[in-house]
């Protein structure tokens, strides 16, 4: 069959649409026999209300909304077309009709922008829609001048700032390019547009490490995000198929809308029960908000339903991770692993079941993975560091929080651990370097503060090692602390710094209940009582510090028989060998 | 028997290009070497240009090919079943079977197995082999050839070198690799090769990837679909499902060992580590070192750039090199590949087909193996955005000088506004063709009227451009789902010259596949195209090189980048001819700044 040059034919659809009035009849003119029921009867109804008001663009547009939402282009321009003619000033005719048309038909888009601008200046989602429109037909200027305006009507939009650095790098002006991107990325980290433009950028610029940077990370982010359109989100909102609530409900998830999400989902699977992507989105916003055993049930369907889906077993390992089904989650997590065998994530998710499983050796390879497929993320790369510090892998912990901090220079967390690395590999000077940062940068815990203060007392900086305990004290109020602070002033060998009665009475406080005299605080209590010269109580502490030891530690026990005899000489702890 | 002929013809061949070189041999060895003539060619039309109107005439009924493609969903007459494999399939491979000179053709047939096995349909891939009179037999019983498989698409190449071409055919199961027996009969070589590729496949590229002198085979693998797997369209329809709808596999490598096997390479190479949906694919060196390189176009995944690094392993660097996404960083519907150098600029652009809704895009390459979309400056994107493209070429219908476009469309859900007023099951997914005049400049624009190859509508596939008529412009099949083929006859216009050159390897063997070839005319105009099989979805044919050279009737010389990156330069001669340039043959040129 022949037919007329294509340009041709649609422009005579989009004509005939926008002049012709909507047909009049009953049925829409569409052929709606194998059409969802629901869809169907919602057409139906609203195409009936739009006859019976003829004159109602309200009508009309709903009409054309709901066509457009399932994929009735043509009939859905017609329905625009008879609303604009009663509203001709309601900017959403031309808008839905020029965001219909800009992926059919990219010229005639062009003047329903214009219109639906003319009518609202001030809509930065139309200006966006418009400037792509324009790159399209290859009119960068203008283009530019809608990104522009968009950008001054809404600053943080990511997605303006993506356009202009995007237009930019095509034109060569990678410095202007480079601000946009990078402005787009600090606003949304996990652009992959983004990233991949800042990846062409760095090469073209010589710097082939940011490029693959980059490069790696536009392939692990989650996509390039959509505009923000509360307009057109009308239109997605009449979709009664499975596949709309799905859109719909992805959307309210990624705004943090969990119920509105769940709403949909459910709305969903009224239509189908045992549609399994319905499932499958279910379980994910099940996870979400904590609640595993629905995640778990919502995800045995989907794999129930559709067994080759993706991404299931891994949220399957999550919910059952949560649930504390160790065993259950990590065949879970190795049947993910299988789906994708170098999927960051899954490797992730079983090496931390394996952690949980206090398996630290079959879980390191798979954290050690999954940080070398994705070296720029960070709690990852932090897991690790934790799980080798604890395995006493101080060395390899170190390297790994070495590049966290090189990731994230202000993150707490890095700094923290990465002082505790050194502290365990007794790399006194650095670790007290880190552990300052994380206290500088807002560590306010008791594990920093006495590991700070212990760093300080290894330097000699004692001083600063008192100063540091009497704030935490006073902040925390904790025993820990106490303990520690109790144990300087009682042993210190600098005499500026010891103070055996404030020690004596830090010691006495925090054993004061049969819980608190525990070995490590007897021990404190002892010396504190030699270092005032109650010698007599330091023997009797210390005996009943090794009464509580558990069996077993030996080294601990030699260490305080070997005080023992030093009280039992009337000496103080700083007079012995301890130093 | 079938060996005797295939050597006798290299002998005679060879006896050629002795006899012309030692006719120019001249005392000064710096002179440039002529290259020979190929063997004289049954072609009717010695100058090879036409003053027949219009561009493309429908000579499908004319040929005598009855082949029509079978679908199953469209036989099931179901509402729920729509095969997803029927929406992919449908490739041809144009060659010359059987060493007569003359294009043949095997169409590929991807019926579902059931209703092979129940129904009156003939499933079977089909070949038709051209005879004295001009038109196409069915020869598929006596060929060998014709799997009854799920077929989808095919290509060629020479993969034992002795000097014919053998077949692969990619399908939704086990694919099958036919030798070339030389006497235009196959055998399945399948189990003995190690060609073990299960999954559902695509398009298959040649290359020798390690330059061992025998060519590798690089296999695009789609998704791992079932028939369990129901979709929907936005009005709850039975439709076609896409590729999110299961997971994407990744694409495998085989290499060629030379004893007739091949082993699977892909976890080596390193391609394993990514599983996309992939589709189209074409290889040759885009980075400007000598050595192959592959890219994929994958459907809604990024697209890949498989650069190679020289000790059997590729390095993916298709995002930061620019072709990965489109100039909006969105990963695109991939499905079909043309590759061609339409600006003249002596580097291969690509091009890739893509879904309705999005434009196709030309990735210009811009030297060093980075590209820039340049799909709005071309002006081949706005066209394309009501269509959904498969099978696209680049190639100089007219003969001017400068690489036209054509794409073959088709939707592959079903349209909100069909095209074609009929209400058979496909009519949904109808769309026209298109075809792209360079208007000189790498702008393209589409005829005014229209070409027939852009007004017939239909669910195409694979698009294939290929001398049928050795004439020597290019005419062009292009296969349609459960429909018949469709063969354009072209005529470029009278007073366009043309050069085809067979790039040989140093043994005369076989094309040299990879190898990229650079024509000189006009004294100073210089147009580039790579030695590959032609088409990047789903089809294959011989890795003959065409050239436009507008109203030059002669070139001033040609220089081949031989796979591994020797150049050598052959002397110039008339138009209007094929040549044959056989490696080690010419000139070697070092370039400027080059040691040594």
């Amino acid at each position: 069959m022949k037919i007329p040059q294509r340009c041709t034919w649609v422009r005579t659809i989009v004509l005939l649409a926008i002049l012709t009035k909507p047909t009049l009849s009953g049925q829409p003119d569409i052929d709606l026999s194998s059409v969802e029921p629901q869809v169907r009867q919602a057409i139906e109804s609203a195409h009936q209300h739009a006859l019976q008001n003829p004159s109602a663009p309200d009508a009309w547009g709903r009409y054309g909304m709901l066509l457009d939402a399932h994929g009735f282009a043509a009939i859905a321009i017609d329905a625009y077309a008879t609303a604009r003619q009663h509203a001709p000033r309601d900017m959403r005719w031309p808008y839905y009709t020029a965001v219909l048309l800009q992926d059919r038909d990219a010229t005639a888009a062009l003047s329903h922008y214009q219109a639906a601008l003319a009518i609202k200046a001030d809509y930065a989602p139309a200006h966006v829609r418009f400037a792509r429109l324009l790159l399209r037909l290859g009119r960068e200027e203008e283009a530019l001048r809608h990104f522009r305006t968009a950008r001054d009507l809404d600053p943080e939009s990511a997605v303006v700032h993506l356009g202009i650095g995007q237009l930019f790098l095509a034109r060569g002006d990678m410095e202007d390019a480079r601000v946009s991107l990078e402005k787009a990325v600090a606003l949304q980290p996990g652009n992959s547009a983004a990233h991949a433009a800042l990846a062409r950028l760095c090469r073209r610029t010589g710097d082939r490490d940011a490029a693959l940077q980059h490069a790696r990370a536009a392939r692990l982010s989650v996509g390039t995000f959509m505009i923000e359109d509360p307009l057109h989100f009308e239109v997605q909102k009449m979709g009664l198929r499975i596949g709309s609530f799905l859109r719909r409900g992805a959307l309210y998830r990624q705004q943090g809308k969990l119920a509105d999400a769940i709403a949909e989902y459910q709305r969903a699977l009224e239509f189908n029960p045992d549609d399994a992507h319905v499932h499958a989105s279910l379980a994910l916003v099940s996870l979400d908000q904590n609640r595993p055993r629905e995640a778990l049930s919502h995800t045995n369907k989907a794999l129930e339903l559709l067994p080759q889906i993706r991404g299931q077993h891994a949220l399957r390992a999550q919910a059952l991770m949560k649930l504390n089904q160790l065993d259950q989650a990590e065949e879970s997590a190795l049947r993910a692993c299988d789906e994708d065998p170098d999927s960051p994530g899954y490797l992730f998710l079983l090496g931390t079941i394996r952690v949980q499983k206090r398996d630290l050796q079959r879980a390191l390879p798979s954290l050690a993975r999954a940080v070398e497929l994705d070296p720029d993320h960070l709690q990852r790369r932090i897991t690790l560091a934790r799980t080798l510090l604890a395995m006493q892998k101080s060395h390899d912990a170190t390297k790994h929080l070495e590049s966290a901090t090189t990731i994230a220079p202000r993150n707490v967390d890095a700094w923290r651990l990465l002082g505790l690395a050194r502290m365990q590999s007794s790399d006194w000077l650095e670790a007290e370097e880190a552990l300052r940062t994380a206290v500088e940068l807002g560590a306010r815990d008791e594990i920093v503060d006495r590991a700070w203060a212990t760093s300080l007392q290894k330097l000699g900086r004692f001083n600063e090692a008192v100063k540091h305990l009497e704030d935490s004290l006073k902040r925390s109020g904790s025993d820990e602390v106490a303990n520690d602070l109790a144990w300087l002033l009682a042993t210190c060998p600098n005499d500026d710094i010891r103070q055996g009665m404030r020690a004596l009475e830090l010691a006495q406080r925090i054993t004061q209940s049969p819980a608190g005299r525990t070995p490590a605080r007897l021990d404190t209590l002892a010396a504190s009582y030699a270092e005032v010269g109650r010698f007599e109580d330091a023997v009797r502490t210390i005996d009943e510090a090794i009464h509580a030891l558990p069996t077993g530690e030996n080294s601990t026990d030699s260490a305080y028989t070997a005080r023992r005899e030093l009280y039992r000489a009337s000496k103080p702890y700083r007079s012995g060998n301890g130093h | 028997m079938a060996r005797a002929l295939t050597l006798a013809r290299i002998v005679l061949l060879v006896v050629v290009a002795c006899a012309v070189l030692a006719g120019c041999r001249k005392s000064d060895s710096s002179k440039e070497t002529q290259p020979t003539d190929s063997q004289s060619k049954p072609s009717s039309d010695a100058n090879g240009v036409s003053d027949k109107a219009p561009l493309f005439s429908d000579i499908t009924k004319a040929t005598g090919i009855d082949f029509v493609h079978a679908a199953a969903s469209t036989v099931r007459d179901h509402p729920t079943k729509h095969y997803y494999p029927d929406i992919m399939a449908g490739g041809v491979c144009a060659f010359d079977a059987d060493n007569d000179g003359w294009i043949d053709l095997y169409f590929t047939n991807g019926s579902h197995p059931d209703l092979c096995a129940t129904s009156q349909y003939d499933c079977r891939d089909r070949f038709y082999r051209r005879n004295a009179a001009g038109s196409f037999v069915d020869e598929t019983d006596a060929s060998g050839l014709g799997h009854t498989g799920y077929s989808m698409g095919c290509a060629v190449a020479d993969i034992d070198n002795d000097g014919d071409l053998d077949l692969y055919v990619t399908a939704y199961g086990q694919d099958v690799l036919y030798r070339n027996d030389g006497d235009g009969t196959f055998t399945d070589i399948t189990k003995s090769s190690g060609v073990d590729n299960a999954e559902w496949s695509a398009s298959v590229s040649f290359l020798d990837y390690d330059v061992d002198g025998w060519l590798d085979v690089y296999v695009t693998n789609y998704v791992d679909y079932t028939e369990a797997v129901t979709c929907r369209d936005a009005a709850g329809r039975f439709d076609f499902c896409g590729p999110k709808s299961s997971p994407g596999v990744a694409d495998v490598l085989y290499r060629n060992k030379g004893d007739g096997t091949f082993e699977d390479k892909s976890i080596a190479a390193r391609i394993a580590a990514v599983s996309y949906a992939g589709l189209g694919v074409v290889s040759g060196d885009l980075d400007g070192d000598g050595w192959p390189d592959i890219y994929v176009a994958n459907d809604a995944d990024p697209n890949l750039l498989w650069i190679n690094q020289k000790d059997g392993t590729f390095v993916e660097e298709a995002l930061m090199r620019g072709a990965a996404y489109n100039a909006g960083g969105e990963a695109e519907a991939g499905m079909g590949i043309a590759h061609g150098d339409p600006d003249n600029d002596t580097r291969i652009d690509l091009f890739v087909t893509h879904l309705i809704g999005e434009t196709n895009t030309f990735y210009r390459n811009i030297g060093n193996g980075d590209f820039d979309d340049e799909t709005a400056i071309t002006r081949l994107g706005v066209a394309s955005l009501d269509l959904t493209g498969f099978g696209t070429a680049m190639f100089d219908a007219d003969l001017d000088g400068h690489a036209d476009l054509a794409v073959a469309n088709g939707a592959v859900k079903r349209r909100a506004t069909p095209l074609d007023n009929r209400t058979d099951f496909w009519s949904d997914y109808a769309e026209p063709n298109l075809f792209f005049h360079n208007l000189g400049d790498a702008r393209f624009a589409q005829p005014t009227p229209p070409t027939s190859l852009s007004q017939s509508l239909g669910t195409s596939r694979s698009l294939l451009p290929v001398d049928i008529d050795r004439d020597g412009d290019l005419d062009v099949i292009i296969t349609n789902i459960d429909h018949p083929p469709h063969v354009y006859q072209t005529n470029a216009p009278n007073g366009n010259h043309w050069l085809a050159v067979r790039a040989v390897t140093a043994d005369g063997m076989r094309d040299a596949i990879g190898a990229t070839v650079e024509v000189v005319f006009n004294q100073s105009e210089r147009r580039t195209s790579w030695v590959a099989p032609p088409g990047g979805y789903q089809s294959g044919g011989e890795s003959v090189v065409h050239f436009g050279l507008g109203s030059a009737a002669d070139f001033q010389s040609l220089e081949v980048i031989w796979p591994g990156g020797q150049r050598e330069r052959f002397g110039g001669g008339k138009a209007n001819r094929t040549i044959n340039v056989q490696q080690g043959t010419g000139t070697i040129v070092v370039p400027a700044g080059s040691p040594g």
